[in-house]
């Protein structure tokens, strides 16, 4: 395996360009990967450190946006005033997140690449509305993150591209993450969601929900939401839009029938209680 | 008469803090020796089979490779089975569980010596495997040893018939506990060496020196006098490092042997999670009679453990769950069976508490079943049955002292405000408490007693400095503090001019396993003793040097004093005039359990020569929308007899009631067909600090004659009563009886929306793991496609 650390974006694209259509495999904090290749995944033929791509790690506001870099680690996200402020869940998942060192390690651009559905970051994305910016030889790209996820482990990245930058509207919604796993720090996802919304006095006017953990990717939950919106009073009826929606599997951590029956549980009682 | 109180029951801060934390502190992984190779496990990947052949030419044409040992190589036995001769150090013929060694590759580098020993192919034939303790039970043939009996242990005493018949209520249950992985953080090691003498010297992660002593000395037909083990500072063990490093170290020693080499073995911690032992999973079934009042008036107890493939220390384990089975109370007639079965799983061996958990969730469950039952508090219930002094436990041994049981239950229910429960203001989560008491049999017991004896050699240098060697160990526990404090104490001088010595077998005759929480009283009374002939030399020189009687000669606060004149001698001096007056300058104290009537066959007698107590009150959140058991606090009141350290007891306290919490709730083992799936921190759980919750510990002092300073064990009665408190209280918060751990989220929730009357009911057949483990329609063992494993993480 050969090792890289290109300086700057500019040589990174300028690596890119000579290892084409290489068997290459990115670096950030290496907090996915390295447990992986210590648990026997062969190691890839060329190794690109992102770690010098200091200008990827920032968070910059603007008025109707905020703006953060791939390269961000959790913990930068989880200390940002405007983080906490307006994307709350966000906020709350980079909070639950592993624990301190792996905080300070783990970025937010590992965290969608590496496409897990149990990701951490993920719900609370899809329900803000997050695009993506991807830069690759032929320039930048845009795209939602929605359409960049395809499955676990697999993302729209083309040869040579990296993720650059994620982008959030400033739409001040309120919102709520919420984890479940078999303890209560250091623990994979059994179910995790994201809960974005406004409220009239106790009723909700919008809402979005993404959960993780129940399907090959996150799921927004979006016929359920609408039922719900329109006819709020009839919640019990509209539960069983939630199960048509996912798709949970039996895992080492946790059944199907588990997940199932928790996001439902978790859900109905966040909208009938907060 | 109290003896003066200078270092014994203050708070301590550790000898060995600084090394720990600042990482000075040199593990065996962290050690090179010139020249050295690098040493890894060839292991069986099929549960049982006929190995008929083993062929490392694929490893043989890599240049790191340097050489492949198996059983064929092993100059003496090839044997390392610690009380029961069952084991072969290197299997020959028979595999009988994943995991089993046939052999060790050596090779330039440990990368390339954990790949090469992947390349070793084992021509195997495979044969039907039996996991499950009923299947091993009820086998008539295929054997895995000359019987699928392990071992097993009785107590048979009173009347069972006459006392069932007076009962007012019987009543029955059904328990069963997990596999536990002990989870120290530094894995299995060693570095074995040739040595000057001609044999051989070992640096190991180990509890019990000796044993290892004794296995390299079969193996390799090697005179004990020529096989040096000294201990490695250990990186935890909890039983897990009582036997399992005779099997490493012994093949490591095998190699240097041969190649006339150093040669160290570091396991990875998926190999260690796969090829060591762990706590032997129990079922349980519980008859119990009481009279309307609620006394019991007798107990019928059946334990069946499942040993895995090899006996280790089953047969400990069977006799302390045999002679705990009902615990700290009074029961006149009672009949308990312990019996252990191979399977072709992972041994299971020594693991803090040897069976005493399980055991206590046994009697404690039923405990609460039986106050449910007659509707009388739990506390009450407990309270009405208690050891006392001057009663006899289940085993009819009488107590004259040093019965802290009732304390311990007042206290600590005192302290939970156990009559004033909080009931959870939030509908979401139903609050539960739960108490759980037990009693644990202190050092080896009545079955061990030919090696209860254990020594401790205090040297005294010309210097006026102190050193100290004992022959158990430090593994994270807080011995070396104790014993410094110990020493301290006895000979009247100031803790820093002790320094204590890393255990060697060099040092002090084989003073047994640092086990059964017994290197407070073992090596407390040898230093004890050691400190009494070192104080009558010590006043013999001082007498001489202050011209007066020896007993006018006092030793304290660090000073020589005669007490005829009030005349002082810095204990310099008299240690200088010690080496000028050519006397001996060390000593060894020596210590044993005191003889024990006790009649093996019917399990009747003094099974231990004292216990320690502990109650546990468990406080729990169940959170009916996801299942998840929070615990809120856990008090946790022990009588130990004497607080050495009390800091350290704490610690003790703290770790052992955490190792409980995990063993209660997270730490759900999984296997699939013999295959550990859980072999690493992604997938095993252990509790974190936010899982632990808070954690009360009540020092009980009621000072045991025979112990140091009245002291008695603490490192086992942590973990002991902490699972069935936690149960019993998750069990009050359903208001549903769970009798059988782990508990898991998906199984609250099924129990919150059954309406019936209790979880796993149906669940009385077999080992946890395996049955949660195995999905409905899951294809049985297949003899073509034994394995890999799917891959999860
Ligand atoms: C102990 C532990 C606890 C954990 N706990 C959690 C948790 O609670 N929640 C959770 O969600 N995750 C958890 N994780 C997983 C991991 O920490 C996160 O997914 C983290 O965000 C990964 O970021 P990284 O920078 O370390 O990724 P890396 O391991 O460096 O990379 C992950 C993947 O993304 C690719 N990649 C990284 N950056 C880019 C980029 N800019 N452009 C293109 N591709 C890129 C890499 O090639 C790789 O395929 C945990 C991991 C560990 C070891």
């Amino acid at each position: 395996m050969k090792y890289y650390l290109p300086e700057s974006l500019a040589a990174y694209l300028q690596l890119r360009h000579k290892l084409a259509g290489k068997d290459v495999v990115l670096l950030a904090g290496g907090t996915d990967l390295m447990p992986r290749y210590e648990r026997g995944t062969p190691l890839p033929d060329h190794l690109v450190d992102l770690k010098q791509l200091s200008q990827l790690s920032s968070i910059s506001v603007s008025d109707n946006h905020i703006e953060i870099g791939a390269l961000t680690s959790i913990q930068d996200l989880h200390d940002h005033a405007i983080i906490q402020d307006e994307f709350r869940a966000l906020y709350q998942a980079a909070h639950e997140f592993a624990g301190t060192q792996i905080r300070h390690r783990g970025t937010i651009g590992g965290n969608i690449c590496n496409a897990s559905p149990a990701g951490d970051l993920l719900p609370a994305l899809y329900a803000f509305g997050t695009t993506l910016e991807v830069t690759g030889r032929a320039g930048s790209r845009t795209l939602p993150l929605s359409d960049f996820i395809l499955g676990p482990g697999k993302t729209a990245l083309r040869d040579g591209e990296l993720l650059t930058s994620l982008r959030l509207p400033r739409d001040h919604f309120e919102s709520q993450f919420i984890k479940v796993g078999l303890r209560r720090s250091m623990a994979i996802s059994v179910i995790n969601l994201a809960l974005v919304y406004r409220r009239l006095k106790i009723s909700f006017t919008e809402l979005q929900i993404a959960a993780g953990a129940v399907a090959p990717t996150i799921v927004m939950l979006d016929i359920f939401t609408k039922a719900y919106l329109m006819d709020p009073a009839r919640l019990s009826d509209h539960i069983h839009l939630i199960e048509e929606a996912i798709s949970p599997i039996d895992d080492i951590r946790a059944t199907a029938n588990y997940r199932r029956t928790v996001l439902k549980n978790l859900i109905a009682d966040f909208l009938k209680n907060s | 008469m109290k003896p003066p109180t200078h270092t014994i029951g203050n708070r301590q801060n550790r000898v060995d803090a600084r090394g720990k934390t600042t990482g000075a502190t040199r593990f065996v992984t962290d050690i090179q020796v010139d020249n050295m190779l690098h040493a890894a496990p060839v292991y069986s990947s099929i549960p049982h089979g006929l190995l008929f052949g083993l062929d490392f030419t694929p490893a043989e044409s890599d240049p790191d490779f340097v050489a492949f040992f198996s059983a064929s190589d092993i100059p003496g036995e090839n044997q390392v089975g610690v009380i029961i001769e069952d084991q072969p150090l290197m299997a020959d013929k028979i595999v009988r569980y994943i995991g089993d060694s046939v052999g060790i590759l050596v090779a330039k580098t440990a990368e390339s010596a954990q790949r090469l020993a992947q390349l070793v192919e084992l021509k195997i034939n495979v044969l039907d495997p039996v996991f499950s303790i009923n299947e091993s039970r009820d086998a008539t043939e295929n054997f895995l040893h000359e019987t699928n009996l392990a071992c097993q242990h009785q107590v048979k005493r009173g009347d069972l018939k006459t006392a069932f018949n007076e009962a007012d209520h019987i009543i029955e249950a059904t328990f069963e506990t997990p596999f536990q992985e002990h989870y120290y953080l530094e894995p299995q090691g060693c570095i074995a060496q040739p040595s000057a003498t001609g044999g051989i010297y070992i640096l190991g992660s180990i509890q019990c020196p000796f044993y290892v002593q004794k296995a390299v000395s079969k193996a390799l037909k090697l005179p004990f006098a020529k096989i040096k083990v000294e201990q490695a500072p250990t990186g935890g063990a909890f039983g897990g490092k009582e036997d399992i490093p005779s099997e490493v170290c012994t093949r490591a020693a095998l190699a240097a042997h041969r190649l006339n080499q150093p040669v160290k073995m570091i396991y990875g911690r998926v190999d260690d999670a796969q090829l060591t032992s762990k706590r032997h999973p129990f079922q349980m079934h519980y008859k119990v009679g009481v009279s309307k009042a609620g006394k019991i008036l007798a107990a019928d107890i059946k334990l069946e453990e499942n040993a895995g493939a090899y006996a280790t220390l089953s047969s400990v384990v069977s006799y302390r769950s045999a002679m705990q089975a009902m615990g700290p109370y009074v029961i006149p007639n009672i009949s308990v069976e312990s019996r252990s079965y191979y399977t072709n799983l992972p041994p299971t061996g020594a693991f803090r508490g040897f069976g005493s958990p399980q055991a206590a969730f046994g009697h404690e469950r039923m405990m609460d079943i039986i106050a449910a039952e007659l509707n009388i508090d739990p506390v009450e219930l407990r309270l009405q049955n208690v050891l006392k002094v001057d009663t006899e436990t289940q085993t009819g041994h009488r107590l004259s002292a040093s019965v802290g049981a009732e304390e311990t239950l007042r206290t600590a229910a005192a302290a939970a405000n156990w009559t004033a429960q909080e009931v959870s203001e939030n509908p979401r989560f139903k609050t539960g408490y739960g108490v759980s008491l037990i009693h644990y049999g202190n050092c080896l017991g009545a079955a061990g007693w030919f090696m209860d004896g254990s020594g401790a050699k205090i040297k005294v240098h010309r210097d006026g400095s102190i050193s100290v060697a004992f022959g158990l160990i430090e593994m994270g526990q807080g011995a070396l503090t104790v014993v410094n404090q110990m020493t301290a104490e006895a000979l009247g001088v100031d803790p820093a001019r002790i320094t204590v010595l890393p255990t060697d077998t060099d040092q002090v005759p084989d003073s047994g396993p640092s086990v059964a929480s017994r290197n407070v009283v073992m090596t407390g009374n040898a230093i004890r003793d050691a400190a009494r002939q070192l104080l009558r030399i010590l006043k013999e020189a001082a007498a001489e040097l202050m011209q007066c009687d020896l007993n006018e000669i006092k030793i304290e606060n660090d000073t020589v004093l005669n007490t005829r004149n009030a005349e002082t001698l810095p204990f310099e001096e008299l240690a200088s005039y010690l080496y000028l007056s050519n006397r001996p300058m060390d000593v060894l104290g020596w210590w044993h359990v005191p003889e024990l009537d006790y009649d093996a066959l019917k399990g009747i007698g003094e099974a231990y020569f004292t216990y320690s107590y502990a109650t546990h009150i468990a406080k729990v959140q169940v959170d009916t929308l996801t299942g998840q058991v929070r615990i809120d606090k856990i008090w946790a009141s022990h009588d130990v007899g004497r607080a050495i350290n009390p800091a350290g007891l704490e610690a003790q306290i703290e770790g052992g009631t955490a190792q409980g919490i995990g063993w209660a709730l997270t730490e759900n083992f999984k296997l699939e067909l013999g295959k550990v799936l859980t072999d690493n921190l992604t997938t095993y759980l252990l509790p974190t600090a936010l899982d632990v919750g808070e954690i009360e510990s009540i020092i009980v002092e009621d000072p045991e004659p025979e112990g140091p300073w009245g002291a008695k064990g603490i490192g086992e009665p942590a973990i002991i009563p902490t699972a069935a408190a936690i149960v019993n209280a998750v069990s009050n918060a359903l208001g549903k009886a769970v009798n059988k751990i782990p508990v898991i989220p998906e199984d609250i929730l099924k129990a919150l929306n059954e309406k019936s009357t209790g979880m796993n009911e149906d669940s009385t057949d077999y080992a946890a793991c395996l049955k949660s483990n195995r999905k409905p329609g899951q294809p049985q063992y297949n003899r073509e496609k034994p394995w890999p494993p799917p891959n999860d993480c």
